[in-house]
C-alpha cells in the first residue's frame, strides 16, 4: 500500500494511444491506470485524446510542434526584436527634418509693449514722443511704427526699449539685417536689455538660414546665465544643433 | 536573449522536470527549458484537445501556452512543474474559450469537461506523503466516503482496473476515476493529519 503515493513519469503519447485501444498488457495498463489517479494532465490528455476523430492528423500535429517549436518560436523572438529595432531606427531615420524657418516659427513670437516696463519716470516726454509709434506697432503696423520709431530715436537716442521695438519692426517687413544692428546696438547700450536683445538676435539670425551665428549668440545668452529664457533656450539650442550646415 | 539552445548539452534528456526548471531559471538558456517543454508536448496538446477540437487552434493554443510558459517560468516560484502546468494550460483554454465562444463554434463538450475534470493536486506535492503505514493508511481509509473507498480497496488491494471496477460496482467509468482520484486525494490529506497530530 505504501507504493500507492510513489509518483510517476507522465505517459507518453504512445502509452496514451496503446491505453485507449486496450493494447497494453495488464501489468502496463496498471501501471497506467495508477498514474492516472494521480495526474490531471495525463488525465486531460486522455480526455482529449479520447474526442480526437483524427489521430494520425492529430499526432503529424504534433510532430510539427516538436520539429518546429524552437525555431518558430525562437524565429518569433528574433522577428519581434528587429521589428522594435526597425521601428527605432526608423523613428530616429525618418524623424521630421529640421529648418531654419520652422525652428524660427516656433519660437518667436512679437514682444507686446505692455509686457515690458515703457515708461521710465525720469522721462516721462520720452513716454508721451514713443505712444504714436507703440500704438502703429501693436496694431501690427510695421511700417509706420518703423517711420515714428525713427523719428522718436532722433530726438530720445537714449531711450533704449525704443531699439527692440525697431529691431522687432524692421524683422516683420523683412529687413533682417537692420534688425540685427537694433538688436546688436540695445546688447551693448543696457544690460536691462541684453537678454531680450540676444534673444531675438539669434532667432533672427536663424531667420536669415544663419545656423551658426545663432548658435553663437544663444551660447554666449546660456553663458551670461540670465533666467528670462532658461527653459526655452536648452531646446533652442538644441535645434539649433541639428540644423544643416 | 540566448542562442544557445543551438548547441544543446548532452544528457538534458535524463534530467528532472525540477532540475532542467531551476537550471532555466538560474541561467535563462533555453535549452533547459525546451528540453523540459518538449516533454509535455502532447499532453499539452490533447489537454487543449479537450477545449478546442480544430487541429489548428489546438496547434496555436499550445504555442501560446508554452510562451506563457516560457515568460512566467523564470520569475515563478514551481514546486512541481507538471502541477503548475496543467493549471497554466487550464486556465489559458478556458479563458480563450470565454473569448470567443460567442464567435466561434466550441467543441460541444468543454463545458461539461470544465465540470467534470477534476483538478486533483499530484500526490508528489507533499514529498513526505511516501512514509506512511499500512495501520495509517487502513484506519484513514475508514474514514472516506464507502463509494470512495469501495474503489480504492477493489483497485489497489484486490488490483482491479477501472473496467473491472465498473463492471462489478456498475458505477461508470467516468465514476469510479472520479471516485479513485477524490478518494486517493482525500486519504493523502487524512494520512498527513495524522502524522501531523502524531508529531
Amino acid at each position: 500500500m505504501k507504493s500507492i503515493f510513489t509518483p510517476s513519469d507522465c505517459l507518453s503519447l504512445q502509452q496514451l494511444q496503446d491505453y485507449k485501444d486496450g493494447r497494453l498488457s495488464k501489468t502496463a495498463q496498471r501501471r497506467v491506470e495508477e498514474h492516472l489517479i494521480d495526474c490531471p494532465l495525463c488525465n486531460g490528455a486522455l480526455a482529449g485524446l479520447e474526442q480526437s476523430q483524427d489521430l494520425h492528423q492529430d499526432a503529424k500535429q504534433i510532430r510539427s510542434l516538436r520539429l518546429g517549436n524552437k525555431r518558430a518560436f525562437r524565429f518569433t523572438q528574433i522577428a519581434a526584436i528587429l521589428a522594435i529595432g526597425f521601428a527605432l531606427l526608423s523613428i530616429f531615420w525618418f524623424r521630421p527634418q529640421l529648418d531654419h524657418q520652422s525652428v524660427f516659427s516656433s519660437y518667436y513670437k512679437i514682444p507686446q509693449p505692455t509686457q515690458i516696463q515703457l515708461r521710465d519716470a525720469r522721462n516721462d516726454e520720452a513716454y508721451q514722443n514713443i505712444q504714436p509709434a507703440l500704438t502703429a506697432y501693436q496694431r501690427e503696423d510695421f511700417q509706420s511704427a518703423i517711420t515714428l520709431l525713427e523719428k522718436h530715436l532722433e530726438a530720445f537716442p537714449s531711450d533704449h526699449p525704443a531699439y527692440l521695438w525697431m529691431g522687432i519692426a524692421q524683422l516683420e517687413v523683412g529687413n533682417e539685417e537692420k534688425a540685427i544692428q537694433f538688436f546688436q546696438e540695445l546688447k551693448l547700450k543696457d544690460k536691462t536689455y541684453y537678454e531680450k536683445a540676444s534673444w531675438y538676435l539669434t532667432l533672427t539670425h536663424l531667420k536669415k538660414g544663419e545656423a551658426n551665428l545663432a548658435e553663437e549668440e544663444a551660447e554666449e545668452l546660456k553663458a551670461s546665465g540670465g533666467k528670462e529664457f532658461q527653459e526655452k533656450l536648452p531646446q533652442l539650442l538644441k535645434k539649433i544643433k541639428r540644423l544643416p550646415e | 536573449m540566448s542562442l544557445r539552445w543551438l548547441k544543446p548539452k548532452k544528457g538534458l534528456a535524463n534530467w528532472s522536470d525540477e532540475q532542467l526548471l531551476r537550471a532555466f531559471q538560474k541561467t535563462g538558456e533555453d535549452q533547459y527549458f525546451f528540453t523540459l517543454i518538449e516533454r509535455y508536448s502532447h499532453l499539452i496538446y490533447f489537454n487543449c484537445k479537450q477545449y478546442l477540437s480544430q487541429e489548428e487552434d489546438c496547434k496555436d493554443m499550445v504555442m501560446t501556452i508554452v510562451e506563457k510558459v516560457y515568460e512566467r517560468c523564470p520569475k515563478a516560484d514551481i514546486s512541481y512543474f507538471r502541477s503548475w502546468l496543467y493549471s497554466v494550460i487550464r486556465n489559458q483554454c478556458i479563458s480563450h474559450i470565454r473569448a470567443q465562444n460567442r464567435q466561434s463554434q466550441p467543441n460541444p463538450n468543454w463545458e461539461k469537461n470544465i465540470e467534470t475534470v477534476s483538478i486533483p493536486n499530484f500526490v508528489e506535492e507533499e514529498s513526505h506523503a511516501y512514509g506512511f503505514s499500512d495501520e495509517a493508511i487502513q484506519s484513514a481509509l475508514q474514514e472516506l466516503d464507502p463509494l470512495q473507498r469501495e474503489c480504492l480497496q477493489l483497485f489497489y488491494f484486490e488490483g482491479k482496473s477501472y473496467k473491472e471496477i465498473s463492471q462489478q460496482t456498475s458505477y461508470s467509468l467516468k465514476e469510479v476515476k472520479s471516485y479513485l482520484q477524490n478518494g486517493k486525494r482525500k486519504l493523502k490529506i487524512l494520512l498527513e493529519g495524522i502524522e501531523h497530530d502524531k508529531s
